[in-house]
């Protein structure tokens, strides 16, 4: 993981907010105008502060107070609240729960612990927060969602990137390298994260055609970072639409047709784009997918062959990209993003 | 009146010295009269956490050198937690780890800090390790700076205090020491204390190392109208504070910013080209809409975080070669803007508030004690949060005791009642301010809704875009 000497360099906000927006499309940077506050925008963060039986206050990012007071009935208000706002977000703190927050996170952390070990106890004492009743969240991925050992996290994290290894995301807007990233681990943490101007800086001219210049950027990549694990080379839009997909198997097709560049592809990486070809093959689908078509069988059969590396949805509980899927599926559409000097 | 200071900020310890005089040089080509250098202690310290006086000596007589020969000023911000994209909040290991420095919960449990991805302990304003620390470090960085300055005058301002915004509280103290209850209003009082004495210690040794007179603004964290040390402090010092970020909209910027006309000694008001890399992405045509609202709130004395990062920065408007980016020449056209605002006696409400209806308001806040600042930074105000609001400002009904000549009645600060001569469709949908200037009376509002506003300024018609800020002035002083 990331941390206090990771050196981060090469970065315009558009292309930052390009790729942040992709995957967390409400944190997708607005204009101060439209925050107004005048209720006409959907969307935004819902926090509700009560004390057990009573709304104290209700607070939304976009629109101000939208209620001071009222019965406090549990989720039900919240879900009903955050309804009236027109957002799927919401929290909500009983009066005590930052309070409680920092107690109990001040009792566990420690100067040793690294970015890995801080984030699993700040996501442990906030499940412990809703257990307890002083926070809920809408929706609510900490409970469905289970919470892997640290030990299991690192052993996963040196299998997808292997110390001295790099990644890079390059996304494409037409002919144009609109956004991406580079990384390098080195010395069990991230030492190194380039972004847009580095890629660009590194390889040069592009022709135009991600399916060609992928070979062109990862070369450039190798050259700066060291080996690539990793690499993933698409149109912007492709990968939007892949995020958002409901219907399983979207990676798996893209991935065979080269509508995505996946260059080079590890285990892990053929595994977590074959999980959602599995969940396809278990569907009606199945025999469709594996005779009338080809690819998917093509695909699932390369997924068997690679069973014995590491299982993302194993090793987490879940499928990383079905979450992701869910949560943008109910996220607000990223807003198009204007022609934005950098 | 001194010029404004328009300031870019270098993180020149990031940038290879060799490119030190073109990065500057550029930036003043770009319109800003001052560059900002924040010293990072951690970055100066001896393994001791001591100051590293001769390493400060070379660098700062080297930079302000620079500075002077580009025709440019220099603003000093010397922390110890100067800015919020240093790793350890700037301070040294030897400071930061020492158990005599930290925080506490009411439970004895060190208060912790995020610091990138991973987290430490927060110092405490109240330890008195931490207290003598600092003053030593600004007393031995002023020094290095005054020895090192080459001309009078070099040294424009001075900001001494945690500048970093603060995520979780105002003004982070150790609570527990006085064994206070943080919803308690001795509590909020305590606090205040803490960060006074904090602060002016600060500032005593900055002043006794010989820093310039005048040029001395005490940092801020959050909300400076939520915030019982800065109502007092505002009193005798200058302060300094971030503007609010985009997502707080409009208003709440344009309020925070108005705050800058009516400091007696002083401001300094911290705007934004990018971010830090895990902070919620901004682009540059957003930095520069708040800052266009900040300065026609009447932010005078500003610095552009940051004109020049190197690395760790998201978006600053030199990019790590020293090369400008594609939105330098947009920042270029705002501070040619900005440079026509008209200055002058301001003529509005003034922003003040009653330290103790403060710490009421504060004590009374629904979410608990803690997070105050980090729902500031979405653009709430102490009132939005809090049970018992502050309410009528407590100075402006003061003013009007006393006699006070000039009667504000403007549509500014949630009032809507009309300004004289502007007149505004739909009422209350653009903030006003009116300047008196030595060629009659400018105003200068900003629409803080979603549609556009028809304005009627001194019987012209005016219409007013979304977010768009319009100053106009009149031809005859009509009052004050």
């Amino acid at each position: 993981m990331a941390d206090g000497e990771t050196r981060w360099s090469g970065m315009d906000t558009r292309s930052w907010a390009r790729l942040v927006s992709l995957v967390a499309p409400g944190m997708a940077p607005l204009p101060p105008r439209h925050h107004a506050r005048d209720g006409s925008l959907p969307g935004g963060l819902l926090l509700v502060a009560h004390d057990g039986t009573r709304v104290l206050r209700a607070l939304h990012t976009l629109r101000g107070v939208v209620a001071t007071e009222g019965p406090w009935a549990g989720r039900e208000t919240l879900a009903a609240l955050a309804a009236q706002c027109d957002t799927r977000f919401a929290v909500a703190l009983r009066r005590d729960a930052a309070e409680r927050f920092m107690e109990r996170v001040g009792g566990r952390c420690t100067t040793a612990d690294d970015a890995v070990d801080t984030t699993l106890l700040a996501l442990g004492v906030l499940r412990e927060l809703i257990d307890d009743g002083a926070l809920d969240v809408l929706p609510s991925p900490l409970r469905s969602v289970p919470l892997p050992p640290v030990e299991v996290v690192r052993a996963t994290w040196d299998r997808v990137l292997p110390d001295g290894h790099s990644a890079v995301i390059a996304l494409f807007e037409g002919p144009a390298l609109v956004t991406g990233l580079a990384l390098r681990r080195r010395g069990g943490v991230i030492d190194q994260v380039h972004g847009v101007e580095s890629l660009r800086a590194w390889s040069g001219p592009l022709g135009g055609d991600f399916r060609r210049d992928h070979r062109v950027i990862r070369a450039a990549v190798e050259r700066a970072l060291g080996p690539v694990a990793v690499g993933l080379f698409a149109p912007e839009a492709t990968v939007l639409d892949l995020l958002r997909a409901e219907a399983p198997g979207g990676w798996a097709r893209a991935v065979a047709v080269r509508d995505v560049m996946v260059e080079p592809m590890p285990p892990w990486a053929a595994m977590a784009t074959g999980v959602s070809a599995l969940r396809a093959a278990a569907d009606e689908s199945r025999r469709w997918a594996f005779s009338a078509d080809g690819w998917l069988a093509k695909t699932t059969r390369k997924v068997i062959d690679l069973a014995s590396t590491v299982d993302l949805q194993a090793v987490l509980g879940f499928d990383p990209l079905a979450v992701l899927g869910v949560v943008l599926r109910e996220s607000r559409t990223r807003p198009t993003q204007p022609d934005d000097p950098a | 009146m001194d010029a404004p200071i328009r300031a870019a900020s270098l993180r020149f310890t990031r940038v290879d010295p060799s490119r030190w005089p073109k990065v500057v040089r550029t930036l003043v080509a770009l319109g800003f009269n001052a560059v900002d250098l924040p010293l990072v202690w951690r970055e100066y310290a001896a393994d001791d956490g001591s100051p590293d006086a001769a390493r400060l000596a070379h660098d700062l007589a080297a930079l302000l050198r620079i500075v002077a020969d580009a025709g440019a000023r220099a603003v000093l911000r010397l922390g110890p937690w100067p800015v919020a994209d240093v790793a350890g909040l700037g301070l040294p290991d030897a400071v930061l780890l020492d158990p005599a420095v930290r925080s506490h919960t009411r439970r004895r449990n060190p208060r912790w800090v995020s610091d990138h991805l991973r987290v430490v302990p927060l110092p405490s304003l109240r330890s008195a390790t931490y207290n003598t620390a600092a003053r030593a470090w600004i007393t031995a960085a002023v020094e290095a700076a005054v020895a090192g300055a080459p001309a009078h005058g070099v040294i424009a301002r001075v900001l001494v205090g945690h500048g970093a915004p603060a995520l979780l509280r105002d003004a982070p103290d150790d609570l527990d020491a006085a064994g206070l209850d943080p919803a308690d209003v001795d509590a909020t009082a305590a606090e205040a204390d803490a960060a006074m004495g904090f602060l002016r210690g600060l500032a005593a040794a900055a002043r006794a190392a010989g820093a310039p007179a005048g040029s001395l603004r005490l940092c801020i964290q959050g909300d400076p109208l939520a915030s019982v040390a800065a109502a007092q402090l505002a009193a005798d010092e200058g302060l300094a504070w971030s503007a609010l970020p985009a997502r707080a909209g409009v208003r709440a910027i344009w309020r925070d910013a108005r705050l800058a006309t009516t400091l007696a000694h002083g401001h300094h008001v911290d705007l934004r080209a990018g971010h830090a890399p895990l902070e919620a992405p901004s682009r540059a045509t957003d930095a520069l809409d708040v800052a266009r609202v900040a300065l026609g709130a009447g932010a005078r004395d500003v610095t552009v975080l940051h004109g020049c990062a190197g690395a760790d920065w998201v978006g600053a408007i030199l990019d790590e070669q020293g090369e400008p980016r594609l939105a330098a020449a947009r920042w270029q056209s705002l501070l040619a803007w900005a440079g026509a605002l008209p200055e002058g006696v301001e003529r509005s409400r003034r922003i003040g508030r009653d330290p103790a209806a403060i710490a009421r308001a504060r004590s009374a806040t629904v979410f608990g004690a803690l997070p105050l600042a980090w729902l500031a930074r979405w653009g709430f105000s102490l009132d939005e949060v809090s049970a018992e609001p502050v309410g009528a400002d407590a100075l402006e009904q003061a003013a009007v005791a006393g006699g006070e000549p000039w009667a504000p009645a403007f549509t500014m600060d949630d009032k809507t009642q009309p300004a004289p001569g502007v007149s505004l469709d739909p009422p209350g949908a653009a903030m006003v301010r009116a300047v008196d200037t030595a060629g009659g009376r400018a105003w200068v509002l900003a629409n803080v809704g979603a549609a556009a506003v028809a304005a009627t300024v001194g019987g012209a018609a005016h219409a007013l875009d979304p977010g768009a800020v319009l100053v106009v002035q009149t031809e005859e002083q009509t009052g004050g």
